[in-house]
């Protein structure tokens, strides 16, 4: 009798303290996701906040060449990512189907694996990028609207260096298996 | 009546048999039934057919763009 009644209050002690466990890890995780949110939340807003200032901004310039130059190149930015993104995933699409034959061959491709989630990562997070031109004043527009350009040509320029890294990693696997 | 009988009878006889239609069976033979062993190296070209162009003539567009700011 006495023995059970140990075994029951030991039970009913390491029960109690497995569930805190969960619920620190339950709390921990939801508290991680609610972060998360908000900063994704306010990423949005300042994006908002900064194409409405644009948007502001454009209307000020007398010039209705340059005007019309900036509200092109605005546009292609955006058309531009949106196009090489979708570009490289459609790449990584091929790289995982030849993975798959490589795979069936009993070929080792867990680098490459490795290489293509990498890139396939980094390239839904450029394609989620949006590129606001920041406008100083008029004589400035040159270097305002050419240093966002160079920031998506180095932003993309990152991103395909990883999608050649897993084509790399993809010939490299080929390579061992020979 | 009996001649009628008998001219029937000799045109039934008498007609021309039909031979039947030869039946020649077919059988198709789709490209996809036959497997074909892929090699290494046919994969290996797949993988060369795979792009990885930059966005170098995009940017080149953007910066001629440029040039009338």
């Amino acid at each position: 009798m006495v023995v059970l009644t140990v075994i029951l209050i030991a039970f009913f002690l390491v029960n109690t303290h497995v569930s805190a466990i969960e619920t620190s890890s339950v709390k921990s995780s939801t508290a991680s996701a609610v972060k998360e949110k908000q900063e994704i939340k306010d990423k949005l807003q300042n994006t908002k906040a900064k194409r409405e200032e644009f948007l502001q901004k454009k209307e000020t310039i007398q010039d209705a060449k340059k005007k019309a130059i900036v509200e092109r190149i605005d546009l292609k930015i955006a058309n531009i990512n949106k196009k090489r993104t979708d570009q490289m995933t459609e790449h990584l699409k091929k790289m995982l189907t030849i993975l798959g034959k490589l795979q069936d061959r009993g070929i080792d491709t867990a680098a490459a694996q490795t290489a293509i989630t990498a890139a396939q990562t980094a390239v839904n997070s450029q394609a989620a990028k949006e590129y606001v031109l920041t406008l100083s004043t008029e004589n400035k527009l040159k270097a305002d609207v050419g240093g966002t350009v160079k920031q998506l040509e180095q932003d993309l320029k990152t991103v395909n260096k990883l999608v050649i890294a897993a084509k790399q990693s993809i010939a490299d696997a080929i390579k061992n298996a020979k | 009546m009996a001649m009628l009988v008998g001219v029937t009878w000799t045109r039934m006889n008498t007609a021309p048999q039909q031979p039947a239609p030869e039946i020649i069976p077919t059988v198709t033979v789709s490209p996809t039934a036959i497997p074909v062993q892929e090699t290494t190296s046919d994969i290996e070209k797949e993988l060369q057919g795979v792009g990885v162009d930059d966005a170098s003539a995009d940017i080149t567009d953007l910066n001629t763009e440029l040039q009338g700011l």
